[in-house]
């Protein structure tokens, strides 16, 4: 053992020890985290004290004894803080320094104050045993808990332990100071566990981090199909919303579509009696005509608006005139406001309010909205439910006022969450996709007690297409 | 224009005089029959409107049932002649039901039979119709056929109804005329009491049973006893 310069070996040992974490956080610059701070940083601060251990002939006492304590147990432990952030039992920052002291205070008292080399040096190992086989143990426990073989290999640590348990049982037969770049086969032992360590802990941690980093991606991508499912769910349920509105609307839009009906039939009978009969002249026979023209025109617009609000379609992103479509909606509604004994009144609308966004998703958002207002003017018959629509600023506005009996405290705070609903058949839905409908178009759709009056306020804000001019408002 | 006021205790509007020759129009009209509409979709009265006129109905439209009874609180004279309604069921305001059930209780129309029409055919709102007292009940998109024969039956009931009224006023007047003594041996002749046994009990002689008997039958106008009997029974005597 005399050829093996064990001075030269830490030389080596330390400088690796310095050179492999610092390489190591250079390559994985795109998987840098926070263990991987830990344990490079740790790693650097373990070698220069590695390299001090070759040199420490030439360093004065204090120098060294300092070097050992600061920088090895510092370093150690926060290799150990990597390996417990990674399984997520982290020390806080005053633990840390807690243990720091811990470790390092009964070898300064064993450095300065009794001033027993021997004891300093047994203690040191005990030290090095202890930190070096807490982190085979931790790693370990990661290989265990992450299934991770490149976590198992970082137990080579345990070799380094036992190395220090080597030195620790043979103090016993060193005289005088004793030092470890002279004692030739621990010092071999614990060098040669040192440079495994460096090297293969070293490369498994890298394996470490890139394993994090995989699975972060992993996850990131988990949660990116979950969102896609969400959307995709949410879009089929807003579209059974949207079937199931239309079916209970069917009654009266069932009334709606037989009055143009009616007269399209009674006018044709008339026509067929007055050309049997002579009594009816030509101009009178195509005044007939003219009123049935018109009046299957009608039919025809109500089944239009009933196929468009129905048809299922990809969200689509165009100018949309939201003036336009509050009346279209109305106009669906007509037959539902005159049961409930009350109408539309539209104050305030500006002949043209243009956002940009989907015409099917936004009219979804109104009927909710106006549908709602319907209902609750069940109470307050004879009354107009008021509507506006404005621009207001680089927003446009809509505000569907009715007059019902508004919301209680309760119902108000939880309106628009999933499944909350005041009425007795209904699913709790409508307003919480209104509400997503809007945010989706960088706006909000809010619920509001009047204030004196009685009844609510739904107030839908959304961002005005650029490009369109604000049109001074027409009273309609 | 309007006719004299009449003293007659009954609220019921006197009948309009013809003056004009479109007065003359309308009176025929009315004397065929009067069909009163009611519809809130303003194509569909139009279109029922043309048909009923083209058939020589008079035809008094409104869209909706506020309007008609307002109309109807001017009580305007109004020509002779049968009546009936033909009214829309789903309307805002007042529905067809509702308007059934208000006429119902004022008890002012009874002459006027209603016919209902509905484009969602409720089986509920069918049979709370009939119930009420409801000729007919259409469904939109109504056939041409089917309305003007249900107009057509509505208007012979009502022309069964007023005749059957007017003869009841007339025996109710006449019943006025008649003094007590004379309503009491009406009664009881009626009943089948003999002459004699009716000077019995009212303690008068036969002979003054007989004048007031005569006087009765001639104030009543009744042809015989048969007829005596009938009228006691109507005129609740």
């Amino acid at each position: 053992m005399a050829n093996f310069d064990t001075a030269t070996a830490f030389l080596i040992l330390g400088v690796f020890h310095v050179l492999m974490p610092l390489v190591t956080w250079l390559i994985l610059i795109k998987v840098r985290d926070a263990p991987l701070a830990w344990w490079c940083g740790g790693g650097l601060l373990i070698g220069v004290s590695v390299f001090t251990v070759s040199i420490h002939q030439k360093l004065p006492v204090w120098m060294d004894v300092n070097a050992l304590t600061a920088l090895l147990f510092t370093g150690s432990l926060m290799r150990i803080q990597a390996l417990r952030v990674d399984l997520g039992i982290a020390w806080s920052a005053r633990s840390f320094i807690g243990i720091v002291v811990l470790l390092s205070l009964p070898y300064y008292v064993l450095a300065y104050g009794l001033q027993d080399p021997m004891l300093r040096v047994m203690y040191a190992s005990i030290a090095g045993l202890v930190v070096c086989g807490y982190t085979g143990a931790l790693a370990l426990r990661i290989g265990r808990e992450e299934q991770s073989s490149n976590a198992r290999w970082i137990a080579v640590y345990l070799l380094v332990a036992l190395a220090f348990l080597f030195r620790f049982i043979s103090l016993s037969e060193v005289k005088g100071t004793p030092n470890l770049a002279t004692e030739g086969l621990t010092g071999t032992l614990i060098a040669v566990a040192g440079l495994f360590s460096a090297t293969i802990a070293n490369f498994a941690y890298a394996g470490l981090a890139l394993d994090r980093a995989r699975r972060r991606e992993a996850a990131l991508v988990d949660v990116r199909a979950a969102d896609t499912a969400n959307r995709l769910l949410s879009d089929q349920i807003a579209q059974l919303d949207r079937q199931r509105g239309l079916g209970q609307l069917s009654a009266s839009l069932a009334h709606e579509l037989t009055q143009p009906l009616t007269a399209v039939l009674t006018n044709t009978q008339i026509a067929q009696r007055g050309l049997n009969s002579g009594k009816l002249d030509t101009p009178a026979h195509l005044e007939l005509l003219g009123k049935i023209v018109t009046s299957t025109q009608r039919a025809a617009q109500i089944i239009d608006q009933i196929r468009k609000y129905i048809k299922p379609s990809d969200a689509r992103h165009e100018p949309v005139d939201l003036a336009r479509l509050v009346h279209d909606v109305a106009e669906l509604l007509a037959a539902e406001s005159r049961l409930a004994r009350t109408r539309f009144e539209f104050s305030a609308i500006t002949s043209h309010a243009w956002v940009q966004g989907d015409p099917l998703q936004l009219s979804q958002v109104l009927l909710n909205g106006m549908k709602n207002a319907v209902e609750a003017m069940t109470s307050a018959p004879g009354q107009p439910i008021k509507v506006n629509c404005q621009r207001v600023g680089n927003d446009v506005i809509v505000q569907i006022c009715d007059a019902g009996p508004g919301l209680s405290p309760q119902a108000l705070a939880q309106a628009g969450a999933t499944f909350f609903t005041t009425k007795p058949n209904g699913l709790g839905l409508g307003l919480s996709i209104s509400k997503a409908i809007a945010q989706q178009h960088g706006g909000t759709l809010a619920l509001s007690n009047n204030q004196p009056a009685l009844g609510a306020t739904l107030t839908l804000r959304l961002p005005a297409a650029s490009g369109f001019a604000a049109t001074a408002p027409a009273q309609l | 224009m309007n006719p004299a006021v009449t003293l007659k205790p009954k609220s019921k509007p006197e009948f309009r005089r013809i003056v004009t020759v479109a007065d003359q129009n309308l009176a025929a009209r009315c004397a065929h029959g009067k069909v009163v509409l009611i519809d809130d979709d303003a194509p569909v009265l139009d279109a029922l409107c043309t048909l009923l006129e083209m058939e020589g109905y008079a035809v008094e439209a409104h869209s909706s049932a506020t309007q008609y009874l307002e109309t109807v609180a001017l009580k305007a004279p109004q020509f002779e002649g049968p009546t009936c309604m033909v009214c829309d069921v789903m309307m805002p305001d007042v529905d067809g039901l509702a308007l059934q059930r208000h006429l119902a209780q004022t008890d002012a129309h009874q002459d006027m039979p209603m016919v209902l029409m509905s484009g969602a055919s409720g089986a509920r709102e069918a049979a709370s119709a009939f119930k009420a007292g409801a000729l007919d009940f259409l469904v939109k998109p109504i056939d041409a056929d089917a309305l003007l024969n249900a107009v057509a039956e509505a208007l012979d009931a009502s022309r069964q109804r007023q005749i059957s009224h007017k003869r009841q006023s007339t025996l109710a007047q006449r019943i006025a005329t008649l003094s007590a003594r004379e309503r009491e041996i009406a009664k009881r002749v009626a009943r089948g009491q003999s002459n004699p046994s009716i000077g019995a009990d009212l303690g008068i002689a036969l002979r003054t049973v007989k004048l007031h008997r005569q006087r009765a039958v001639e104030k009543l106008g009744a042809a015989g006893l048969p007829d005596l009997v009938r009228m006691a029974a109507d005129g609740n005597l």
